[in-house]
C-alpha cells in the first residue's frame, strides 16, 4: 500500500522539506493521503449503511409482528376480564403481605385495609 | 543551625523553580493551568476532562516533585549521555561500538551528537552494510533494543523496567496512555453509553459521519507545509474528529511528544463546539433549510441492535485493522447494553471504570504537558491547525447535509451534518438548538444522534487509516 505514496516509508518521522522532498512532492503526497484517507473513510461507512439496509429489509418486520401478537391477546372481553381478576387478587394478596410483616415489626401498631382503588 | 535552615531553603520548589534558567516558563504554564481551571470550574466546558488535565498540568510543572519522567518514554533517553558521562544503555553502546569496528565500519556510523546522544549516520554505507550494522545492534542490544529503517528502537520491556524502578507516581499512571488500554477502555464507556439507534434507523446519516472527516485529512495536508513530520501531521489533523480518546491513541503512537499539546487543543475544541460550529452552520445554510422537519424515525428492533456492534465490528477491522482498538471496545460496552443480559457490565463501564480511567487519562495527558514540551512554537501551530480542522469537520458535514437534503427533496435537514463531527452528544445539541433558533417546533435532537454516532465511527476508521500508514 506503502508503494502508491511519494514519500519514502523511512522518512516519515522527518521534516519532508529538510529531507530533500520539493513542495511538489510534499503537496503529492498530501493530497494522495487525503484522497485515501476519505476514501477509505467513505467506503467503510458505505458498507455499514448497505448493512443496515439490509438489517431493514430483514428485522424492520419483527416489532410489527410482535404488536399483532399483543393484540391477539387483548382482544377477546372474557379473557381480559378474568386476567384483571386475578391480578387484582394478587395485588391484594402482595398489600396484604406487606401490611403483615410491616405489623410484625411495628410493635403493637395495627393496619386494617378499607379499600382498593384502581387507578 | 542557620546551615540547616539554608540547607532546608535549598530544596524547597521556590528555590529550584528561581534556579532554573527557564523559571518564566513555569510562570506562564500556571497562567495557561489557570485558564484551564477557569475553563473547567466557572464555564463548567468539559470539566469532567479539563480539570484533571489541568491538574496534571500542573503535577508536571511543580520544580522538585519529580512526578513523572516524560523522557524514560523516548527512545532518545536510553542512548543519551547524562553530565557524567553515561548513558542508561551505556554497557550495550560499547559492544555495539567494539562490534562496529569488527566489522570494519568507521566509528562515524554511531556517534555522539551535540546533544550528547548517540545516533546513526548511514550517509554511504550500501544496502548490505546497513544490514549488518543492524544485525551487530541486534546482537548487542537483545531484548531491549532492535534497529529498523535506520533508526533504534527501545523495547517496552526496557522502557517498564526503567518506570518500575526510577520512575514516579505519574510515570506509572502514564503506561496506561503508553500501553493504549486508558484510550480503548474510555470508548468502551461511551459505547455503553450511546444509543445507535438513530443511525440503525436512518443509515443514510452515515454519509454525514464521513463528509466530517475532512477536516482530519485537509489538516494533514497543511502540517506537513508547516515542517511536521508525516507522522506528526497524522496525530494533528486527527484533533479535526473531535473525539479525545482516538486523538491521544493515534499520538501516543506517531508523535508522543506532542501528546499534552494534541490532547488539550483536542479536548479545548469539543468543549468549545457550541461557540465554534453556530457561525459556520448559519454561514453555509438558508433559514429556509434550517426550518426543515424531517420525518418521525422508525422504531429499532432489539436483534437490529444487538447485531449491529457485532456487525461494525467485523466490517470495520476486516478493513481497517489498526481501528480494532477504538472500534472494537466502543462496539463491546454497546454490546454490553444493548444485549439484556450484561447490565452489571453496561452499568460498570458506563460509570465507574470510565470515571476511573477518565481520572487517569486526564492527569496523566496533562502531565505531559510540562514547560519544556508545551511552551513551544509548534504548540501554536498545533491549536491552529486543530482549530481548522475542527471547523473543516463541521462544514464537511454540513456540506454533504446539503447535498442530501438536495437529493432527498428536502427531507433532510443539513443542520444535523454538522453533528458529524463526533462528540457526543455535544454536537448533537448544538444541531438542535440552531434548529429550533430557525423554527421553535422543530426537534432535531434525535435525528442529529445519527450523524453524530456516525462521526465516532468515521474518526476511529480515519485514525485506522494514519496508523496503517504510519504506526
Amino acid at each position: 500500500m506503502n508503494t502508491l505514496l511519494s514519500i519514502a516509508e523511512k522518512d516519515y518521522t522527518y521534516n519532508l522539506f529538510e529531507s530533500g522532498y520539493n513542495l511538489g512532492e510534499v503537496a503529492l503526497f498530501g493530497l494522495q493521503m487525503l484522497g485515501i484517507g476519505l476514501l477509505t473513510v467513505f467506503s467503510v461507512l458505505i458498507l455499514i449503511w448497505v448493512a443496515l439496509i439490509l438489517f431493514q429489509k430483514v428485522f424492520a418486520k419483527l416489532p410489527q409482528e410482535e404488536k399483532k401478537k399483543e393484540v391477539v391477546v387483548l382482544t377477546p372481553a372474557p379473557e381480559l376480564a378474568s386476567v384483571e381478576q386475578s391480578a387484582d387478587e394478587e395485588i391484594i394478596a402482595v398489600i396484604a403481605a406487606a401490611i403483615a410483616m410491616a405489623e410484625s415489626e411495628s410493635n403493637g401498631l395495627k393496619f386494617r385495609v378499607v379499600s382498593f382503588k384502581r387507578k | 543551625m542557620l546551615e540547616a535552615i539554608k540547607q532546608f531553603l535549598g530544596t524547597t520548589g521556590i528555590a529550584r523553580l528561581f534556579a532554573t534558567e527557564n523559571w518564566w516558563q513555569y510562570l506562564i504554564m500556571y497562567v495557561i493551568v489557570g485558564v484551564l481551571f477557569y475553563l473547567a470550574i466557572v464555564k463548567k466546558f468539559e470539566p469532567l476532562l479539563l480539570l484533571p488535565i489541568a491538574f496534571g498540568m500542573l503535577l508536571a510543572n511543580l520544580p522538585g516533585a519529580n512526578l513523572i519522567h516524560l523522557e524514560f518514554f523516548f527512545d532518545d533517553y536510553y542512548f543519551t549521555q547524562n553530565a557524567a558521562g553515561v548513558a542508561p544503555f551505556q554497557i550495550q553502546i560499547n559492544e555495539f561500538l567494539h562490534a562496529i569496528s569488527d566489522i570494519g565500519l568507521p566509528d562515524t556510523v554511531f556517534a555522539l551528537n551535540e546533544e550528547m546522544q548517540y545516533v546513526f549516520n548511514l550517509e554511504g554505507l550500501n544496502d548490505a552494510q546497513i544490514a549488518m550494522l543492524g544485525d551487530a545492534f541486534n546482537q548487542a542490544f537483545t531484548n531491549i533494543a532492535y534497529f529498523s529503517d535506520g533508526l533504534y528502537h527501545v523495547n517496552m520491556s526496557a522502557i517498564l523496567s526503567e518506570v518500575a524502578n526510577h520512575g514516579g507516581l505519574i510515570d506509572l499512571l502514564y503506561l496506561g496512555v503508553k500501553l493504549g488500554i486508558y484510550p480503548s477502555l474510555i470508548f468502551m464507556g461511551v459505547g455503553a453509553m450511546t444509543d445507535f439507534s438513530p443511525l440503525i434507523s436512518n443509515p443514510k446519516s452515515l454519509l454525514m459521519g464521513a463528509g466530517s472527516q475532512l477536516g482530519v485529512f485537509f489538516a494533514f495536508f497543511v502540517a506537513l507545509f508547516l515542517g511536521f513530520s508525516p507522522m506528526e501531521a497524522g496525530a494533528i489533523g486527527i484533533i479535526g474528529g473531535a473525539d479525545g480518546p482516538t486523538a491521544i491513541l493515534v499520538t501516543k503512537q506517531l508523535a508522543p511528544h506532542l501528546l499534552g499539546a494534541i490532547a488539550i487543543a483536542a479536548y479545548s475544541y469539543m468543549a468549545l463546539i457550541p461557540i465554534i460550529q453556530p457561525p459556520f452552520m448559519r454561514l453555509l445554510t438558508t433559514k429556509k433549510e434550517r426550518q426543515i422537519k424531517m420525518k418521525n424515525l422508525r422504531p429499532v428492533s432489539k436483534i437490529e441492535k444487538v447485531i449491529f456492534p457485532i456487525v461494525v465490528t467485523l466490517l470495520v477491522t476486516l478493513i481497517v485493522p489498526d481501528a480494532a482498538p477504538l472500534v472494537g471496545f466502543l462496539m463491546l460496552g454497546n454490546l454490553f447494553n444493548v444485549s439484556g443480559v450484561t447490565e452489571r457490565l453496561s452499568k460498570t463501564s458506563q460509570n465507574e471504570l470510565c470515571n476511573i480511567i477518565t481520572i487517569l487519562l486526564g492527569v496523566s495527558v496533562g502531565a505531559t504537558a510540562n514547560a519544556e514540551n508545551f511552551l513551544k512554537l509548534q504548540t501554536l501551530y498545533i491549536i491552529a491547525l486543530g482549530l481548522c480542522a475542527f471547523i473543516l469537520s463541521t462544514c464537511g458535514g454540513l456540506i454533504v447535509g446539503k447535498i442530501m437534503c438536495k437529493v432527498t427533496g428536502g427531507k433532510i435537514n443539513p443542520l444535523i451534518g454538522s453533528a458529524g463531527v463526533s462528540a457526543v452528544p455535544m454536537a448533537a445539541r448544538v444541531a438542535q438548538d440552531e434548529g429550533r433558533k430557525a423554527d421553535p417546533s422543530n426537534f432535531l435532537l434525535m435525528h442529529a444522534m445519527g450523524p453524530n454516532v456516525a462521526g465516532v465511527i468515521g474518526s476511529a476508521v480515519a485514525a485506522g487509516v494514519f496508523l496503517s500508514f504510519f504506526a
